[in-house]
This record gives C-alpha cells, structure tokens and sequence, in this order.
C-alpha cells in the first residue's frame, strides 16, 4: 500500500444565514504509512474543518461535503455507509482535540472512558478493556494508573487529561491519528512533553499523524512534511527540511518571517498587512492577492493551481507566479 | 455525608422560623374572628368574649406567639380552636394522601417527560418535536384547577372511566389507586411539561460539547452516545427542576384535591381558612414549609449521585 490516506479535491461547505459557503476548496493531499503530515495555517484557514470531514464529525445540520474523494487505505471514507465509517472511526482512524479538559465527559471515570473505545471496537469483555485501558495509562506515563483509573478529568491537570485523550486515542493500535493542535490549550511547560510523547508513541506504533497546529516551531520537530493552508486552500506543501530552507509561496515566506525568535533582534519580524477574506466573501482569483507584496507583478483575477515547482513533484505550491 | 444533612437540616430551622412567625401574624391580621365563626352571627357581645378567653385569643399576641414556639419546639403543633382535636393527629390522618398525589404526579411526569424531551432534542425541528413543545407549552399555562375540571369532563363526564364524586374506601388499595389515577394525571401533566423542557434543552446543549464530540471520534453507538455520554450530563440541570417544582406541585396539589374532592392537606387548609382556625393554619404552614425544606435536601443529595464533581466536597 502506497499511502495510507489520499485526500483528492475535498471541498466541505457551511450553511450561513444567505446560503451555502465553501469553508474549504478542493483539498488534495497523500500520506504514506508512518508519515507525519503537518499542516499550518492561522485560525479559520480550514485546517480543523479538513480533519473534521474525513472523521465524518461535521454537525449534522448546516454542513456538507460539497466535492471529493478521501481514500483511506484504499476506501472511500466520504461515501462509505455510516456505520462502516463509524467501526473505522476510533480504531483505525482516531483523532486528539484541542481541549483535553472539556473534551473529556465530566461525568465518567477518565479509565472508563479509555476502555470504552477498546470495549467497542475490540470484542473484548470489560475486563479485558479495563486491563487495555491501565496499559495504555502506563504507555503514556500517566503515573500509578491503578488509582488513576477510577478519577474523574476533574481530579486531573491539563496535561494529564492530553494524556488520557492520548491513550484513548491509541487505544485500537491505530493507522492514522489525527492531532488537532492537541498542545494549544496546555502550559508551554507541558508542550514539549505531550510533543514527545505523540511523536515516541507514534514511531513505537508505526502509525501515520496529520498534526494540524499553527506553530512553526512544533512543525520542525514533528512534521515529515508540511501543508500550508490559507484561507481555505492548501497554499504550499513540501518536505519538512524544503519547506524552511526554501519556501516558496509568498504566503509561506511571510509566516515564516513573521516567527519571533529568542536569539535575534526582532526588529526585523514582519506581520502580514490586511485580512483574510472572510468565508462569504471570497475573491474569483488568488486569496493571498490582497496582501501579497508581490501583487504588482501579478494579476486579481485567476485562481493558481497546486502544481510542482521546479520538477520537483514533492514540492507544491499555488501561486501564479511560481508557475 | 451525615454530617452534611444534619448541617442541612439544621439550616432549616431559621427558614421554618421565619414561614411559621410570618403566618402566624398575617392569620391574625386577616379579618374574621374564630369565636365569631362558632357561635354564629347572632351571638352577644358576652358569650363571644366568654370564647374568647376560653381559646385565649384575649392575651396579647406575643404571648400567643411565644406559647405557640414553645409547643412547636416540642414537636407539638397544639389544638384546633375549632374541632377541639390534636392539629398533629388531624394532620397524621391526611398527610399520606397529599403525599401519595405528589408523589405519583412527580413519577408520572418524569416517566413521561424525560422521554419525551430527549426524543424532542433528538429530532429537534421535526413535526414531532414542535407537536412536543406545543403540548408542553399547554401543560404550563394550564391552572391546575382548570385543567383538573377539563379531566373529570373528559374521563368522568364523557367517557365515564372514572367517578365524578365518590366516596371511596381508602384502606382497599385497589380503589385507593383508582382514584388516585386522575388526580395524579393533573399534577404529573404539570411536571411533565416542566420535565420536557428542561430535558429538551438541556440535552440540546449538552450534545453540543466537546466530549460528545469525542464519543463521537471514538466511534460509540449512537445510543451510547446519547444516553451513557449525553443524558447522564443533562440530567443534572433537570434534577434542578424537579426539586424547585415539587414546591410548585405541593402548592397545585392544593388545587387539585379541591378540584377532585380528595382528601389531603389542600382540603384541610381550605376548611382551616374558612373557619378562621389559626392553629391548625400555623401548623399546615410549618408542615409545608417542612415538605419543601425536604425536597430541597434530598435534590441536593440526588446532584452528588449523578455529578461526581459535586460529590467530593
């Protein structure tokens, strides 16, 4: 098997009060088996929205997948019967969320939670995934499990809740993880740690990650290759190395100026003038043209493709002045 | 955990101080004269003030007031001016009847209700959820007194399923039962459309967090879903409507025995009105006031069995 995820031209929409916008317009991407996939971009760019459409977690009401296909392991996860998608869901194919305090049930004991997505994926008695659960605890350095399995996420730190959405997460030996800036909500302390760990479990594992954040500095240590998003589309993606040593879309070139960095003078950090256009108000041509510096050069009014730059089919980028 | 209750219920006694001293003054400041009530209107001016320093109403109040603590802190709620009997026996007699109809109305609206709202907030903006809210919005605006009157229409006149007026034998379970499924049907349709509501929305917001979500990513059962992750949170906010509106039923429960002839504390505190009978009011008062200090406690106590953050403190 060539890749374990092929993402082909996915367009998902949300319903506002005058219509149906494209939150996101034809995404194409691939990942291979063990591969870690970043993918960056500011708030709203449509990076969750992409993780969110492949998990079949849109809300019910008010969304829609508009265009696409998204292989997983060579079936289609967008037109699959609900329930197929649902036994897929969770154990092959798992997701981390922003917030580990709220995204744990309140009510239930955070080892229970664990073992219930090995008591409903696995066919295994609730023994048997208590038993899963308390190895998963231990895997993820949650210290003396035995009494942290009957706790509930209010007895516990941020980070420990990250961790227990972890090993839930983990919990089916999965193929795919999806991240969804799972070090967001958490102490800059604690980052690092729940970096490391992803990142050992995931080589441990042998599973592949798309690890969505919209901090520079974690892509550089966890990320195989990066897909820099902008409002909606896939701007630029390249290999992890390519992608700081040589970026090419103006977009990319302006994130990464715009880095602060501890050991520079920063009278040189440059923000990116003027918007994003807003979801209800996208331009026909290029969404970067009004805050590109370049935008003399070039023309409103043609939408770029995502193609190759400089022969090299591993670098991608959108931009008609690339072309 | 007892300390907590006996720390609740000792809470309880400045509430009850201030209900029985507001009752027992507002009895008195309300027009009518019991004295006046048993000897009739034609009564002298001699025989009525006989009366009255036989009941003691011709000692200053305060006196009255303070004898009146002091029995009550003895447990004992003193005498009916008017039936010459213990008011703590009078109220033993028909204080299970009040709270068999409460009680009945409250299980029946929640059986009711608490399906009805989750199935309202499961297909919320379906024909059957605005069917739902409809019919629950009718059950609010309904006095129970009405609502009553069009029962015993409905199941008594037309259909003749039931009695208008009877005179039951309360010791044979069966026609106990009987009778209580009208009555109870007027106070549960209350809390009924209290209950869905409550449920409906309370669930509608509970399926919008975060760890539903993560049910969700987790690949549960739909069902599951909604009832091991989404039911067991919303429930908590319910819990809070059910406790605050038993004190609403006690006080439509009132209503309704009139409505339905039944016997109970609705009945008596009506008689006891009437007949200007000052004692047995106080003591219905501190009786009630007692019921909904109850209900409290034991609402409180139902939060810890269901939300395990409240349980630790």
């Amino acid at each position: 098997m060539k890749y374990i995820l092929e993402v082909k031209n996915l367009s998902t929409a949300f319903k506002l009060q005058s219509g149906w916008y494209r939150a996101t317009t034809d995404i194409s991407f691939v990942l291979k088996p063990n591969e870690t996939l970043a993918v960056v971009g500011e708030s709203g760019c449509g990076k969750s929205v992409t993780a969110f459409s492949l998990m079949g977690l849109l809300p019910e009401h008010g969304s829609r997948i508009d265009s696409g296909s998204a292989l997983f392991k060579g079936e289609d996860l967008l037109t699959m019967p609900k329930e197929k998608l649902r036994k897929i869901r969770g154990s092959a194919m798992t997701m981390i969320f922003q917030e580990p305090m709220t995204s744990l049930n309140p009510v239930l004991t955070v080892g229970s939670q664990i073992a219930e997505a090995v008591f409903y994926h696995m066919n295994v008695g609730k023994a048997a995934a208590r038993k899963r659960a308390l190895e998963l605890m231990d895997m993820v350095k949650i210290p003396d499990p035995g009494n942290r399995y009957n706790d509930y996420p209010h007895h516990l730190s941020g980070g420990m809740c990250q961790r227990i959405m972890i090993a839930m997460s983990l919990a089916c030996e999965p193929d795919l993880v999806f991240a969804d800036e799972p070090t967001t909500a958490l102490d800059v302390t604690i980052q690092a740690q729940m970096i490391y760990l992803l990142h050992e479990l995931k080589e441990k594992q042998q599973m592949s990650m798309v690890f969505i954040t919209h901090d520079l500095g974690v892509v550089a240590h966890v990320a195989d290759r990066v897909a820099v998003m902008y409002a909606g589309n896939i701007v630029e993606t390249a290999p992890v190395a390519d992608l700081f040593a040589d970026p090419r879309h103006p977009y990319t070139k302006a994130l990464l100026k715009s880095i602060p960095r501890l050991d520079k003078d920063n009278k040189d950090i440059l923000p990116i003038q003027g918007m994003v256009p807003s979801i209800d108000n996208m331009p026909e041509g290029c969404r970067f043209y009004s805050r590109c510096e370049k935008k003399e050069q070039c023309r409103p009014d043609k939408f770029p493709q995502l193609l190759p730059i400089d022969n090299n089919p591993n670098h991608l980028v959108r931009c008609l002045l690339c072309e | 955990m007892l300390q907590y209750i006996i720390k609740r219920l000792l809470l309880a006694i400045p509430i009850l101080l201030a209900v029985v001293t507001l009752v027992f003054f507002v009895v008195r400041m309300a027009p009518g004269d019991p004295a006046q009530v048993i000897l009739g209107d034609s009564a002298s001016y001699e025989s009525l003030t006989a009366l009255r320093a036989e009941l003691g109403l011709d000692r200053p109040v305060i006196v009255q007031y303070g004898e009146f603590l002091v029995s009550l802190v003895q447990g004992d709620l003193g005498d009916s001016i008017i039936r010459k009997q213990s008011i703590n026996s009078i109220i033993a007699d028909v204080l299970p009847y009040t709270v068999e109809l409460t009680l009945a109305g409250v299980l029946l609206g929640v059986i009711i209700g608490l399906p009805l709202g989750v199935f309202s907030a499961v297909y919320r903006n379906s024909l059957w959820d605005y069917i739902t809210r409809i019919g629950s919005l009718i059950g609010l605006s309904f006095p129970a007194f009405y609502s009553g009157i069009l029962l015993l229409l409905a199941f008594s006149v037309y259909l003749g399923w039931f009695p208008v007026v009877s005179d039951p034998d309360m010791d044979n379970l069966g026609e106990r039962l009987y009778m209580l499924v009208l009555p109870a049907m007027n106070l549960g349709l209350i809390m009924m459309a209290y209950v869905v509501r409550s449920a409906r929305s309370s669930l509608l917001e509970t399926l919008g967090e975060d760890y539903i979500r993560t049910a969700k990513a987790k690949g549960l059962p739909g069902f599951i879903i909604l009832y091991k992750h989404g039911l067991k949170n919303a429930l908590i906010p319910v819990i809070t409507i059910i406790g605050l509106y038993i004190g609403v039923l006690v006080g439509n429960s009132v209503l309704t025995e009139i409505v339905f002839n039944r016997p109970g504390l609705g009945k008596l505190i009506l008689s006891a009105l009437d007949e200007r009978d000052y004692n047995l009011l106080q003591g219905l008062m501190v009786i009630y006031a007692f019921l909904i200090v109850l209900v409290n406690l034991v609402t409180d106590l139902t939060y810890g069995m269901v939300d395990p953050r409240i349980r630790k403190q």
